[in-house]
């Protein structure tokens, strides 16, 4: 490993370790109160993204022509409303076919701050149980929550920038970049975790000195937005 | 693991690297026929990953369909649109493959709309499609 690194430049085990160690630090903010949401109803969001992978309703919506043309709604838990839970469900499986109406209308009954957390904490629990399965390993144990209030704060300089949220109204920003920039506890949970996952300090190199080279980390990429139907 | 009808797309390991993605797709919607095959292909793709490349190559390919599997969700739930210089360069790639036709699509209504708020900078476009044709290059 020591030549690898003084040849490469990479150490893997830096990059490894460094991963887990994100991993590990998403997990214990998103087990705490966040921007709107208490830690408890934040891991009651993390339980339903894995139940939608099992859940009848969500499997029957993924298979209809559109998948707001299925009768069926989703229950409302301890910590979620009924309207949060379908959220957190859609999100998990099957955010390709979200539509703006649908937004429009969740937005106006939750609140836009609201609805942001609900699709970061989706797409953060989606990533972390994403990545056990493909490394074949069980899934990270929900933790218990811990205490304490959100936040309830709206940061400043949000504003209309073409998306179905407010985000950060500047212009040098990729828009995925400021996509949850609503929710700044949250965003700083998501935003470790896709970092050390991804781009880490070099999106803006072609060439990454790592155990997979830009182009074969693009190649999965590609593939797995495909998969997705992710048109951004 | 019969990877004869896969592509590679040029690349060393690409049709082992597809198979960790095709084997590491989302459930939801999939048979249980399916998510047993998906399973099989994934361990059989992590064995070769590990093999050819190293268990730290297959960390890092486990990290990237992470990654993408949490990017789109963020995409798409917020209904973001394409970047101005994305827009611009991907356009014929969108077309020929189809990328129009996705329901996210109508996040970006036309280029001329682009960004309804604080308009780009010349700069901050020019750079954007800087990068982005840099890296389309990569690929061609």
């Amino acid at each position: 490993m020591a030549a690898e690194a003084l040849e490469t430049g990479f150490d893997a085990d830096v990059a490894c370790g460094m991963i887990e160690e994100n991993r590990q630090r998403a997990v214990e903010l998103l087990s705490g109160p966040g921007d709107w949401y208490s830690g408890a109803a934040r891991m009651a969001a993390w339980r339903e993204v894995r139940d939608a992978a099992d859940n009848e309703l969500d499997h029957a919506r993924k298979l209809a022509l559109t998948p707001f043309g299925v009768d069926g709604a989703h229950v409302a838990n301890e910590e979620l409303n009924a309207t949060e839970v379908d959220v957190v469900h859609r999100v998990a499986s099957d955010s390709g076919r979200l539509s703006r109406a649908w937004a429009d209308g969740v937005i106006e009954e939750i609140s836009e701050e609201r609805y942001t957390e609900l699709v970061g904490l989706a797409a953060c629990f989606a990533a972390l149980d994403t990545f056990d399965r493909v490394m074949g390993r069980e899934p990270t144990p929900i933790p218990e929550p811990t205490g304490g209030e959100p936040t309830r704060r709206r940061p400043d300089g949000m504003g209309d920038v073409g998306a179905w949220v407010s985000q950060t109204d500047g212009p040098s920003m990729a828009n995925v970049s400021r996509a949850i920039s609503l929710v700044p506890e949250t965003d700083t949970a998501w935003r470790g975790i896709v970092l050390s996952h991804y781009s880490r300090d070099g999106f803006d190199d072609l060439s990454w000195e790592r155990a997979l080279s830009r182009p074969q980390v693009e190649l999965i990429a590609a593939r797995t937005t495909a998969h997705l139907e992710c048109f951004y | 693991m019969n990877l004869e009808h896969r592509t590679d797309a040029g690349l060393p390991l690409g049709s082992v690297l597809l198979a960790v993605a095709d084997g590491g797709r989302p459930v939801h919607g999939r048979s249980s026929d399916d998510r047993s095959n998906d399973l099989a292909l994934l361990a059989e793709a992590r064995s070769m990953v590990i093999q050819e490349l190293g268990e730290d190559a297959m960390i890092e390919a486990a990290a990237t369909v992470a990654a993408f599997n949490g990017l789109v969700r963020v995409a798409d739930g917020t209904g973001i649109q394409l970047d101005p210089g994305l827009e611009k360069v991907s356009a014929p790639l969108r077309s020929a493959l189809g990328i129009d036709n996705y329901a996210g699509s109508a996040s970006t209504p036309t280029p001329s709309t682009l960004t309804s708020g604080t308009p780009l900078s010349d700069d901050d476009t020019s750079r954007q499609l800087d990068t982005a044709t840099r890296a389309m290059d990569l690929f061609r």
